[in-house]
């Protein structure tokens, strides 16, 4: 791995912040259970390390999921040592549907925005 | 994959039980997480050590407890609001005693107010938020007995030190109450459950030392507070114990693991500097020879003023009895200035007893005992109850005695250089003698100190009689000058008409 040439490419938190929450449930929907250390592990790997979750910033998210309802736990003894897995409840899968299409949704405003000249589209029509 | 070893994860386990992360099942998953990502880079070749070292780097200085904040803060609305309560008050709270503190010291007006509103935002939100954040974060193991002790207690020792700023009455059972509760139950109630956590026997008697100084610290600074006898041993037994015994041995302990110096360290060092500052402070005991001297002193003072009595009472009694003198407004004039000085003199006399009598608790006639021997006054060294009764509780220092015993000086200046109106240094001496102005140099330094604080504010027992003493000894000067001088106009005025005939 070249950590200098990944630090150049990765996505700011600034950025990620407010997605972070879709991310997590999109990736617990298309997985049966999943645990903190996996997630982030998976996110990196799908981005190709581009985007990588902080551990500082993935277990509050999981916390608050788990008392709103939208994930529960389990904990298997691993190792040695206690291993929480969070898996998404009923109501959860919904939520998550929800969140990815919000998301999606996002990214396509986001993309007309960006769109070169679309300022110019809108004053036409 | 390379599988951690039993002592590797408890080592792992050390570090993340050292954060003190309580809520939910956070502790376990931070665990796994930081077990993962070592497992993770001892695969690229790398020794536990090395591996342990740059996954703590990741997590970087308290990111732990961090992540339990981030958490809570997200989840609990409640604990949102305390620790944003918490920050704020003790902020709003901090700043007004400090700014208070320094107009007391200023005797600026508005010191009361400020110190009062400061240590009452402190006492009731902010110490009580504080502890409920702190619980919630630490849990205190569940320990419903501490976290009650140490809000009550806390609230009343708080209190109890606002009171003894303001020299508002039962400061002194607040602060008893408070010192007791928390030297000798919060305390040893905290020694328990930190024994019970403890890992090693070694830390056992570290904590016993400390809890064992503090004790005695405590009680040394209650029984300073109070004038109780033994206050110095205490004190003495409690700062060597905490700064040269538990220290030392805590900070090796507790700090000889890391290889950086932490921030911690550093607020620790200056802690104890202030701690042993404050303690010396205390400690520097008012020797028994110096309260001697104040004894002599006021004996001096006394002696002055009874000599001066003494000629005056001679000289009006030879002017009213002499039967060549046939001028009765002189005879008149003479009983009347015995009369209006005696009268200062006897209110004076008064509230010296009236003092001692609160001081010491005792009733007028043993109070009256003390005054005429004052070596036999218990609180010689108290300055609360003598600061309350001539100074009041006002910033300005006048709802006090002091004020009336000025308002009758200047009364008894004005009367008496009535008397002795031709004769202008007669009157400068009286004017002199009885000067009610603050010194001039409290001006030039450009503080409104008025007279009554100049001479009253935070004196002892001792020197406050002393003070009064000097003030009587002055009225029978100004008496003694004023008969004098009535005495040599009348001898002028029968010089001028033996010359006439």
């Amino acid at each position: 791995m070249k950590n200098s040439d990944i630090k150049k490419e990765m996505i700011s938190k600034e950025l990620l912040k407010g997605s972070l929450k879709s991310i997590v449930l999109k990736l617990l929907s298309e997985n049966n259970k999943m645990y903190g250390y996996e997630i982030t592990q998976k996110v990196e790997e799908i981005t190709g390390g581009r985007i990588k979750l902080t551990f500082g910033a993935l277990y509050p998210i999981l916390h608050k999921l788990e008392t709103d309802g939208t994930v529960v736990t389990e904990s298997e003894i691993m190792n040695g040592r206690v291993r929480i897995y969070y898996k998404l409840t009923k109501t959860g899968k919904n939520v998550a549907k929800e969140k990815v299409k919000e998301l999606q949704e996002f990214i396509e405003m986001i993309n007309i925005l960006l769109k070169p000249g679309f300022s110019l589209e809108i004053c036409r029509s | 994959m390379p599988e951690l070893t039993n002592a590797n994860i408890e080592v792992i386990i050390r570090e993340v039980s050292d954060a003190n992360i309580t809520f939910s099942h956070l502790r376990e998953e931070l665990i796994d997480h930081i077990c993962c990502e070592v497992e993770n880079i001892m695969q690229q070749g790398f020794s536990f050590q090395d591996a342990f070292d740059n996954a703590k780097k990741m997590i970087g200085n308290k990111g732990l407890k961090k992540i339990q904040e981030d958490t809570l803060l997200l989840i609990d609305k409640k604990y949102r609001l305390m620790k944003k309560t918490m920050k704020i008050i003790g902020w709003i709270s901090m700043s007004m005693i400090t700014v208070g503190a320094l107009f007391k010291i200023q005797h600026w007006p508005g010191a009361g107010i400020l110190l009062v509103f400061g240590f009452l935002f402190l006492g009731a939100i902010f110490f009580p938020s504080a502890l409920w954040v702190m619980k919630k974060e630490s849990k205190l193991k569940g320990n419903l007995f501490i976290y009650l002790i140490s809000i009550i207690g806390g609230i009343i020792f708080i209190f109890g030190i606002l009171f003894k700023v303001q020299h508002y009455p039962g400061s002194a059972l607040l602060l008893i109450i408070g010192f007791l509760s928390i030297g000798l139950v919060l305390i040893p109630a905290i020694l328990i459950s930190k024994l019970r956590d403890a890992q090693t026997k070694n830390l056992h008697l570290v904590y016993i030392i400390g809890a064992v100084s503090l004790i005695f610290f405590l009680i040394g600074v209650l029984f300073k507070f109070q004038h109780w006898p033994g206050a110095l041993p205490c004190l003495i037994i409690g700062s060597i114990g905490i700064t040269t015994v538990f220290l030392p041995l805590y900070t090796w302990k507790v700090y000889r693991n890391s290889e950086s110096i932490k921030a911690g360290f550093l607020f620790l060092c200056v802690g104890i500097v202030f701690f042993n500052m404050f303690n010396l402070l205390l400690a520097l005991n008012i020797s028994k020879n110096v309260m001697s001297f104040f004894v002599i002193q006021g004996k001096e003072i006394t002696n002055t003023a009874n000599i001066l009595q003494d000629k005056c009472n001679a000289l009006s009694e030879k002017i009213i009895t002499d039967s060549l003198v046939s001028d009765t407004l002189l005879k008149s004039n003479v009983i009347k200035v015995k009369a209006i000085s005696d009268e200062l003199y006897d209110f004076i006399e008064e509230v010296k007893v009236d003092l001692i009598s609160k001081v010491d608790g005792i009733d007028n006639k043993e109070a009256i005992d003390e005054v005429k021997n004052t070596a036999l006054i218990i609180a010689k060294d108290n300055y609360d109850i003598p600061t309350i009764l001539l100074c009041g509780n006002t910033d300005n220092g006048k709802s006090g005695k002091a004020s009336l015993i000025k308002t009758k000086i200047e009364n008894l200046k004005n009367s008496l250089s009535n008397y002795c109106r031709s004769d202008i240094n007669a009157e400068n001496i009286i004017t002199k003698a009885l000067e009610t102005e603050s010194p001039v140099f409290i001006k030039e330094e450009g503080r409104s100190f008025s007279w009554e604080l100049y001479n009253f504010y935070h004196l002892t027992t001792i020197s406050t009689i002393n003070k009064l003493c000097f003030f009587q000894r002055n009225v029978r000067i100004a008496e003694l000058e004023t008969l004098e001088s009535i005495k040599s106009s009348y001898l002028a005025n029968i010089q001028k008409l033996t010359d006439i005939k």
